[in-house]
């Protein structure tokens, strides 16, 4: 059982109880339509106020007394249309509004009353103004709070389409103006958000978060009262500004209740327009400021700013008046509020200020002092708080804030700009910090911008410094080698952002870049020098195209060698000798292309000390002297005496190889440099057909020498075939003789083989070779030019 | 059936990486395999290649430290045997001759390489001879206009037609190429 | 041939639950005398066959369905009866029996070779037409990444997303049987238009790697995965399997038919279609068995494609009227069985949504399923009697469905226990007949 005055508990019990009021509801109502079916006024209002009685219980919780209020506002709309109805049939009843008064309990007399009250404004019976007053003061008799809000509700819903507004025919409407409209709202508002917030006053503190649940359920009930106010059309921005909203805020503050003070100022950013809140911004901020420590400012604030986000983005809107100095306002009142409230921490001021800054970047673009001085403000904030408060949370938010005008201006030289983002963004932690700076140089990528000069490139690589430099507050411990090599390799791929229009200035940069990668230490430097030589070597090309406009172009491309020469001394310093040689490759081969002849030697050279120094596996010396001979054969700056120290070098190197098999390749790919190879003095190929047959019989030489049946066989189609390339390319050393005398060795030795996929793969490419030379052959027989196949026989 | 043939991207040594032009036609779930003649550079490039299709054939370039590629490959693609090689291998390198030398070695109906940084197509007796170029223009000391290229082959039953992007002033240039097997 | 093995396996379920003498009878005929027939047939021109067959009467006695279609103009209704009745004998005398049943085949058999030449050229130019293939049209400006509206390759790759669906279902036709694995001897002769599979799937290609041996020796050496892969591929690239016809009927079916597309379920229905008319052990029916399953398959799905339609789910004509019409004719012939099933809170949905859509493909084994449909064929008001059927179903079961609980229930239904299809016939030909009895007892009595 419960006890009078205490909502039924369980929720059986308020079933039944709703069930059983519902059902007297829906018994008196028929009582009500019937009487009133026959005209019989009184009693069918009589009936009217016994179903009024069920409104009176306190057995119900909320959310069954609003089931209730359903039933039984639905039931009086009969009564409402009845008296209409009379009246437009000529019968009046002028009385009625005093007798009804004559009803014993308050709560349905006063129902009964909104209702004719509100009929009686319908059909001009009697002044609007006056029973809008009448009504909404007598409803003051009700001070339970359940009870007051649902009759107000009612009140409010009557007169929904019966308030006074501008633009209304008085005659047809009746008296009044919008401002009586306002007041009437006001009152009403100040009383109902007054009983809801008694709500939470009632029965048992250890309820207090049932009650709180309970309150939320009915909010809209209150917050119904601002909608009222925004559907009047005679309020415009001057008087929402002087009328409407001061009456309001002084309600949010006066109530000093937490749940009000939220969902009211909430409710107040979401039901006007934009152009009010614009005119109002500073009295609904500076009332953030005296609102209970309990409500979620930010929240608040944020939303309003997000709101005038989408308004300033929306093109039909107009945008945000100049004289409005939005981000003053802002930046003033948030900070105010940062400073003096107590209930927001730091965390919540810098989720704000980036709402402020989203601000600022979308309606003033161009305003780079707006975001630093919101920035500065930032580090204030920040610095403000002792170290030891700040957590990674507050830490996240700023990570966000951070973000948001990389996001915003898409363009990473803006970014350099800002005086303050550099110091705010060393506040950040050490993964914080890399995560920004990965960030950052994605957006420099994608958006392909170029750093033009060396003060914007020392400035880059500065914020970036955490991925650049070993830091002092990095964790010590693992590194997951997958996630270094991948932010090493974004690193790399800023290098080539890093471009001035200027040859000289790309110099510098080019330097600046070098400072800061020599100090990353070994493990960084393979990744990011390699970038760099080439990025030098484009320089190298460009100097070089424009050599006529800069007398001093030769000096200059003896400091850029220089450079890449150190840079690829540290990467070979860092024991990585293969990529170095392959750099002096290029390097020697970008020196040979603008004709300095000294200097590609010189790298050269670098490349031969690095091969016998360092690299001793097999398979990597043959893969670098086929590397070098490929390199050689391109070349054309070097004068005859050191091309010819170079290819006997090469050749040299070939033989000492360590597997037969090698050196027989290798040799015989040492052909190309006596024939195809170029010297400085003639510019022309050497074509020296003596040394290139010297050549291809060592390889067979050597290939005589293996041991291996198939890998003999294997040496000498190969070698044949670079007797055939060299015999169509009409070298005259390559007789039919020796061609024949290969094939019939080869034909001699491939029975021996044996029968397996290796061989057969052996005799494929016979097959083919002698194929190709059929081919040849066949072309060969009619034409005068080209090489004499007519004397060669197969088998 | 749709091959898409690229290589010497070298992200990060000589790029920053592959135009957006190409990019934003490089979509997922229209090439079936991939064939690369290597300088990748990075793991990230090969990752790349990867969300393209799940199928990646990849040759050795002489910047490529992943010692897993191996140097030279030939793969079945419906009726045509394919080989695949970076082409720093060969001396001259890129050259046509030298080329024929390895398509008899391998005995391909495609030989594919790269290296030069300059794209080709072209057919010599009876066989194919492709050169992707550089998918990122990348940089090279022979050639100082390298412009940015790729293939995509689409191969059905002896018809193999090659079609060719490159990247002139901003501008996709798309051309093509047939090749039908003997 | 697994479709004999599967037979037999029918027969010898049959050994558990004896079917009527009559029935028995018929099959063991069927069996012993009819193969010997079919393999002959294999070799001969038609002509010949249909000699050898007068020959061989003294063999073979014509079943009832084989001296109905042998008729110059064919009796429907009296082959409807006949094969509701007793059901059809023979792969042969099915793949026509079928046809007739399905509107394909006119009634009047002079009439036929003009028809089916016309029909089967006409399917063979939509697969000639609506295949896309890029590659093979010279269209000037295209290209494969082309984002161009127009271009031949942006449309082939909005086809594939439909194909990668259709190739998915049909190669996992009926995984238990090797039929639709195996290759077919009718391979799709359209040429340049290519493998629809290899639009969507995507295998590894074969490769082989340069090495080195310790010798010297360079050798192309195949990669391990390369090598295992090479003996299906192999296999599977050369020739056709006829799951890949399927795929292709599907394809032209959906590409036709634009506003329902391709469902998954279709496959279903198209396999046993297909089965038939693959198996005839007539060459001249067999060799056109995929453009004869087109158009059988689109007069099938003209009568049910609505139960395939999510938009009309809800009308009359949608599967959810299908389930509650099949609850009443449950509730008026087993109330208790019904009543204990809306106790247990079992939605019809749960298993006969799968049934009736899917004809009921899904319970049974295949030679089992194909009897079914002979019935269900031969259905005078088509469909009507599958409601019957699955009653018959449920009432098969009402014992155990009684005693299970709601968990249980649900397994039993989706998994519906191996049963003599006969025995389900049979008690549906009951059902049915006790549900109309009571009807015009009811009728009578008002």
């Amino acid at each position: 059982m419960t006890t009078q005055g205490e909502p039924g508990s369980s929720l059986e019990d308020q079933e039944k109880l709703l069930d059983d009021a519902v059902r007297r509801v829906k018994r008196n109502a028929f009582d009500m339509k019937r009487c009133l079916d026959q005209s019989q006024v009184m009693d069918g209002v009589n009936h009217a106020g016994t179903m009024l009685d069920e409104m009176r219980t306190s057995l119900l919780s909320p959310k069954s007394y609003y089931m209730l209020y359903m039933n039984v506002s639905d039931e009086l709309m009969h009564l409402s249309q009845f008296l209409v109805d009379e009246y437009g049939k000529g019968n009046r009843m002028p009385d009625l509004y005093e007798l009804v008064q004559y009803c014993g309990n308050i709560v349905p007399r006063l129902y009964l009353l909104v209702t004719v009250g509100t009929a009686y404004i319908k059909v001009r019976e009697g002044s609007r103004k006056n029973i809008l007053r009448d009504l909404v003061e007598m409803c003051r008799g009700v001070q339970h709070p359940l009870r007051g809000l649902f009759l107000r509700n009612y009140l409010l819903q009557c007169t929904r389409l019966a308030l006074p507004d501008t633009g209304q025919d008085k005659e047809q409407y009746g008296d009044g103006g919008v401002e009586d409209s306002i007041e009437f709202i006001h009152l009403n508002f100040g009383e109902m958000n007054k009983l809801w917030v008694r709500m939470q006053y009632q029965g048992h503190s250890r309820e207090k978060e049932k009650r709180e649940k309970e309150r939320l359920e009915l909010r809209v009930l209150v917050g119904t009262n601002l909608v009222r106010l925004s559907d009047l059309q005679g309020i415009d921005a001057e008087c929402y500004k002087k009328q409407v909203l001061p009456g309001i805020l002084d309600q949010v503050i006066q109530c000093r209740d937490p749940i009000s003070q939220e969902y009211l100022l909430e409710c107040v950013i979401s039901v006007f327009p934009d152009e009010f809140h614009l005119q109002t911004l500073e009295s609904i901020l500076r009332t953030c400021q005296k609102l209970h420590e309990r409500v979620a400012i930010r929240k608040i604030v944020v939303s309003l700013l997000e709101r005038l986000i989408k308004f300033s983005e929306n093109p039909d809107s107009g945008g945000i008046p100049s004289d409005i100095l939005i981000f003053n306002i802002f930046s003033v009142e948030v900070s105010e509020l940062i400073q003096n409230h107590k209930s927001v921490a730091t965390v919540d001021g810098l989720a704000m200020l980036s709402s402020v800054l989203n601000l600022a970047l979308t309606v003033y673009p161009k305003e780079i002092s707006y975001v630093d001085q919101l920035l500065s403000f930032c580090l204030k904030c920040v610095e403000s708080v002792p170290e030891a408060d700040i957590n990674n949370i507050t830490l996240k938010e700023l990570l966000k804030l951070l973000k948001v005008p990389i996001d915003a201006y898409n363009h990473v030289l803006t970014i350099i700009k800002l005086e303050t983002y550099a110091p705010l963004m060393a506040r950040l932690g050490y993964q914080h910090r890399k995560d920004l700076s990965v960030y950052l140089c994605q957006n420099l990528i994608d958006t392909g911008i170029e750093i033009p000069t060396p003060q914007e490139a020392e400035e880059f690589l500065g914020l970036i410094e955490s991925l650049i430099k070993k830091q002092s507050d990095e964790p010590t411990g693992e590194i997951d080698p997958e996630d270094f090599s991948e932010e090493q390799n974004l690193v790399g791929q800023v290098v080539h952002r890093l471009v001035s229009p200027v040859n000289d200035q790309q110099y510098h940069v080019l330097t600046t870049a070098k400072k800061y990668f020599t100090e990353g230490g070994e493990e960084r430097l393979r990744y990011t020098l390699p970038p760099l030589v080439f990025a030098a070597m484009k320089l190298v090309r460009r100097y070089y195209a424009d050599k006529d406009a800069d007398d001093k172009w030769e000096k200059k491309l003896q400091h850029i060698f220089q450079f890449i020469s150190q840079i690829i001394h540290s990467i070979s310093s860092a024991g990585l000798s293969e990529l170095s040689l392959r750099l002096f490759i290029q390097a020697a081969l970008s020196a040979d292309r603008v004709h300095v002849e000294t200097i590609a030697y010189e790298f050269v050279s670098q490349a031969f000390m690095i091969y016998e120094e360092e690299i001793s596996d097999s398979k990597a010396q043959m893969s670098a002297i086929t590397l070098l001979v490929g390199m050689l054969e391109q070349m054309g700056s070097l004068g005859e005496e050191n091309h010819e120290t170079l290819r006997s070098k090469c050749a040299v190197t070939s033989n000492k190889l360590l597997r037969k098999s090698n050196q027989c390749r290798a040799v015989a790919l040492c052909s190309n440099l006596f024939w195809s190879g170029r010297i400085a003095e003639s510019n022309a190929h050497l074509r020296d057909g003596q040394r290139v047959v010297e050549c291809l019989r060592k390889a067979l030489k050597i290939a005589n020498q293996c041991m291996e049946a198939a890998a003999q066989v294997q040496l000498f189609i190969e070698v044949l075939n670079y007797y055939l390339y060299y015999y169509e390319k009409e070298c005259e050393s390559v007789t039919i003789q020796i061609l024949e005398q290969l094939i019939r060795k080869i034909n001699d030795s491939l029975p021996h083989l044996g029968a397996n996929e290796e061989a057969e793969q052996i005799h494929k490419h016979f097959q083919l070779t002698i194929q190709h030379v059929v081919h040849r052959q066949k072309l060969s027989e009619g034409s005068t030019g080209g090489p004499n196949y007519a004397k060669l026989k197969i088998i | 059936m749709l091959v898409l043939i690229i290589g010497d991207l070298h992200i990060p040594y000589r790029e920053a990486g592959i135009a957006m032009k190409f990019k934003s036609l490089l979509m997922p779930g229209k090439i079936q395999h991939v064939l690369c003649t290597g300088n990748l550079c990075s793991r990230e490039t090969f990752d790349y290649l990867k969300s393209l299709a799940t199928d990646v054939h990849v040759v050795k370039g002489d910047f490529d430290d992943n010692i897993s590629y191996p140097e030279q490959k030939v793969v079945s693609v419906g009726n045509f045997r394919i080989g695949l090689l970076h082409g720093h291998q060969l001396v001259p390198w890129g050259d046509h001759e030298s080329l024929s030398l390895v398509q008899r070695q391998l005995d391909v109906d495609i030989l594919v390489s790269g290296h030069t940084h300059k794209l080709e197509a072209f057919e010599n007796e009876g066989k194919f001879y492709l050169n992707p170029g550089s998918a990122t223009g990348a940089y090279s000391p022979l050639d100082s206009a390298v412009i940015p290229s790729f293939v995509v082959m689409d191969i059905q039953q002896n018809l193999a037609t090659a079609y060719t992007y490159r990247l002139v002033n901003d501008d996709v240039k798309v051309e093509k190429v047939e090749y039908r097997r003997a | 041939m697994d479709f004999k093995s599967l037979f037999n396996k029918s027969r010898s379920m049959d050994a558990k639950h004896p079917p009527t003498p009559k029935r028995k009878l018929q099959r063991s005929h069927t069996f012993s005398s009819g193969d010997e027939l079919c393999r002959k047939d294999v070799s001969q021109s038609p002509k010949e066959m249909s000699h050898k067959k007068r020959l061989s009467f003294n063999k073979h006695i014509k079943s009832p369905v084989e001296t109905v279609i042998s008729d110059e103009e064919i009796d429907l209704s009296l082959l409807n009866k006949i094969c509701f009745t007793s059901g059809v004998e023979g792969h042969a005398t099915r793949s026509v029996a079928w046809k007739l049943m399905l509107g394909y085949l006119p009634l009047k058999k002079d009439t036929w070779d003009t028809k089916l030449k016309t029909v089967r050229q006409t399917y063979w130019s939509f697969v000639q037409d609506l295949v896309i293939n890029p590659g093979a049209i010279q269209a000037p400006g295209d290209h494969p990444l082309s984002q161009d509206t127009a271009s031949n390759w942006k449309s082939f790759f909005e086809e594939n997303k439909v194909l990668q669906q259709i190739n998915y279902d049909s190669r996992r036709l009926y995984p238990d049987i090797s039929f639709f694995q195996l290759r077919t001897e009718y391979p799709c002769a359209v040429e340049g238009i290519g493998k629809l599979r290899e639009r969507v799937e995507n295998d590894n290609l074969e490769t082989l790697e340069v090495k080195e041996s310790r010798k010297g020796i360079q050798n192309l050496l195949k990669q391990k995965q390369g090598e295992l892969f090479k003996s299906i591929s192999v296999n599977e690239k050369a020739n056709e399997a006829h799951w890949e016809v399927v795929e292709r009927i599907l394809f032209i079916y959906a590409k036709i038919n634009k506003g329902l597309g391709y469902v998954q379920g279709m496959n279903e229905i198209i396999g046993p279609i297909y089965y038939v008319f693959g198996n005839d052990p007539n060459l001249e029916w067999r060799q056109h068995a995929e453009p004869d399953t087109f158009y059988c398959f689109t007069n099938l799905m003209s009568e049910i494609g609505d139960n395939f339609c999510k938009s009309m789910d809800h009308t009359q004509y949608g599967i959810q009227a299908m389930m509650t019409k099949l609850m009443t004719k449950l509730n008026r012939g087993d109330p208790e069985l019904h009543a204990n099933l809306i106790e247990k809170n079992i939605d019809p949905h749960y298993f006969s949504f799968r049934w009736i859509t899917l004809l009921l493909s899904q319970e049974f084994f295949l030679p089992d399923l194909i009897e079914l449909w002979d019935v269900l064929f031969s259905d005078e008001i088509r469909f009507e009697f599958l409601y019957d059927i699955c009653c018959a179903m449920l009432i098969i079961q009402r014992k155990a469905i009684i005693e299970a609980d709601f968990g249980n229930t649900i397994k039993l239904l989706q998994h519906y226990p191996e049963t003599p299809v006969t025995k389900i016939a049979h008690l549906a030909v009951e059902f049915r007949d006790c549900l109309m009895s009571k009807r015009k007892k009811s009728s009578r009595s008002t």
